[in-house]
């Protein structure tokens, strides 16, 4: 499974909170990262249960439990959190992997370094996040180009075609590329691997085909008994009423409206099985 | 850059391995009454086999090569025409050559591997479609699967080669793929038992259920020292060389080769890299992470006893090595 980053903020501010998220989102838009919120103390310590969070940004002035208090529970469960405290002034606290971080925060950069340094860097390598420029980075870049140079070594190009064993037909002839997109439904939840897996277009398409068809079916059958009924009413009674001549008039209308809409209907059916048949060739 | 090759399990690289195979299909009602209208079967584009395999290989989080292998069905008509919609599920590339004959002297489960798809960035990368190959036959073997059939295209008959295929039949040119294919087989018995030589570190095969691929490409950082990792690579072809920046420097201290291990320490504590790590060809790794590791652990906690070898062994070679230099 692709690694995803777990990221816990914990204040009762929630308008700071999503200022933090958005600067964070800004920056590490693309990464897996999987951002709970929590109101209080008790509130987070029940996320950190369900899941080993690897960053707790959390304000150090809270009601009910603090900052300080939270870090020490968080620690009873897990000792590996980051967790950066919030707050004005630092709280006497002096441990592992728990860094103050004074507010209003000034500096966004350097606050978004601090956050970067958490993440494990093969995240960052899956998902192509651009080196910051420190001093290591530029010297390892250097070395890096210099040996490419120095032993003459080209990155392999791309080649020219796909290399692909997929059925030709499928292939758009006009060589553009449109992505189909469909994202997973909730109710998928129950697959497992090696049991048998239905991909939410599959469904949704055999479904549609289904109801597409018992559609038809009710159209067509109400149509024909429509008609059917219609004729079966029996020969136009002379002594009429004005009023009942009108209404046999409408019923001769349905019946012919009906009758057509049948037919075109039937060789609109028939025509596209044609018309596709020639373009499957 | 590196890429990254996964078995698809999960649901959302389920739906990354249906992407990246409805990217070459127009997106229009038309073509998918083609796609209905011609197999009679959604099963050639949608996962509806139990058991099937599917492996994926990201590039910058985008998904970029797919494999699929199915088990395997023997068709019920032969013959040189395209067999009608009764079928086998697999005729999509079942369709010409009888693989039941093969079948029955091989005794044991086959799989079919039925869809390749490797987009054209990447499709001159060799070491990555070793690495998809291997990926994939290495999870295959992992359940006991016996061998694999597989009609062999052109562009991909260097890479089956070196992997063991043998031809089964003669090459014939396939209608609806507009290619020659050439039926082959894989024994995956003396497929593993070769893979599995060449690793040094035996007790690290008991975690292959958390194994994945990485494929770098030369010049390729890594692993940088200072930085957070929590995953262990394990060189399976290729070299990387191990640097230290010193004194504002980049020193080259060592050249790592096939069948080491590098970053173990990072998968079980959390220090920072001591050192950096550059690929000097494209070199392809196996990898795993820390999360899946402790799962693992929790799982099957015996497996502490082969980490605890592990991590012996490199204490003695350091040790041996420290008393190298203080005698010399």
């Amino acid at each position: 499974m692709r690694g995803n980053f777990y990221l816990l903020f914990v204040s009762p501010d929630e308008h700071q909170t999503s200022i933090y998220a958005a600067k964070i989102k800004e920056r590490f838009g693309r990464l897996p990262f999987q951002v709970d919120f929590a109101i209080d103390g008790a509130k987070a310590l029940e996320k950190f249960e369900k899941h080993f969070h690897h960053l707790v940004i959390c304000d150090v002035n809270m009601p009910v439990m603090d900052g300080p208090s939270l870090v020490r529970d968080i620690r009873k469960i897990e000792g590996s959190s980051v967790i950066f405290l919030l707050g004005e002034k630092r709280p006497e606290i002096d441990e592992d992997s728990v860094e103050f971080i004074k507010i209003p925060i000034v500096n966004w950069t350097e606050f978004i370094a601090k956050v970067e340094d958490v993440i494990p860097e093969e995240i960052k390598i899956e998902y192509g996040l651009t080196k910051r420029d420190t001093a290591l980075n530029r010297r390892l870049n250097e070395y890096c180009e210099q040996y490419l140079k120095d032993h003459n070594i080209e990155i392999e190009r791309a080649g020219e075609k796909e290399i692909s064993l997929i059925p030709q037909y499928f292939y758009d002839e006009s060589d553009q590329e449109k992505v189909l997109t469909q994202t997973a439904s909730e109710d998928l939840s129950a697959s497992s691997p090696g049991g048998v897996m239905m991909s939410p277009l599959a469904k949704a398409l055999k479904k549609k085909f289904l109801i597409q068809g018992i559609l038809e079916i009710l159209i067509l059958g109400g149509l024909l008994y429509y008609t059917i009924t219609l004729f079966k009413g029996g020969p136009v009674d002379d002594d009429s009423f004005a009023e009942e001549n009108l209404f046999i008039n409408l019923k001769n209308i349905m019946a012919l409206l009906t009758i057509f809409s049948f037919l075109g209907y039937f060789f609109s059916k028939v025509f596209e099985k044609i018309f596709l048949k020639k373009e499957k060739k | 850059m590196a890429t990254l090759i996964k078995d698809a399990t999960s649901i959302n690289e389920i739906n990354d391995v249906l992407k990246l195979r409805f990217s070459i299909l127009k997106e229009s009602s038309n073509t998918l009454n083609r796609l209905f209208g011609s197999t009679g079967k959604v099963s050639d584009f949608f996962d509806v086999y139990p058991n099937t395999q599917n492996v994926i290989a990201y590039k910058r989080g985008d998904a970029v090569a797919t494999l699929r292998a199915v088990p395997y069905d023997p068709p019920k008509k032969l013959g040189g025409q395209v067999p009608s919609k009764d079928n086998s599920e697999h005729e999509v590339l079942n369709e010409i050559f009888d693989y039941s004959e093969a079948n029955d002297q091989l005794k044991g489960e086959a799989y079919f591997i039925d869809i390749v798809l490797i987009r054209k960035e990447q499709s001159k990368h060799s070491a990555l479609i070793m690495a998809l190959f291997k990926n994939l036959l290495n999870t295959l073997a992992s359940k006991k699967v016996d061998y694999v059939f597989f009609n062999v295209t052109g562009e991909l008959e260097k890479f089956t080669e070196e992997l063991g295929f043998r031809t089964l039949g003669e090459t014939f040119h396939s209608d609806r793929l507009k290619k020659d294919v050439t039926p082959s087989v894989l024994e995956i018995g003396p497929y593993y038992d070769a893979f599995v030589a060449e690793i040094e570190d035996r007790e690290i095969l008991r975690f292959q259920e958390t194994f994945y691929h990485i494929v770098y490409e030369p010049g390729e950082i890594c692993m940088t020292r200072g930085e957070k990792g929590t995953t262990a690579i394990l060189i399976e072809s290729g070299e990387v060389e191990i640097l230290i920046d010193k004194d504002d420097q980049v020193i080259p201290i060592a050249t790592v080769g096939k069948g080491n291990l590098i970053g173990e320490i990072g998968l079980v504590t959390n220090e920072r890299r001591t050192a950096s790590i550059m690929a000097k060809v494209p070199t392809s790794c196996i990898a795993f992470d820390r999360e899946n590791f402790m799962d693992m652990m929790s799982k099957k906690p015996n497996l502490m006893l082969d980490m605890f070898k592990i991590f012996s062994k490199r204490l003695q070679a350091s040790n041996k090595e420290l008393a190298k230099l203080k005698k010399g």
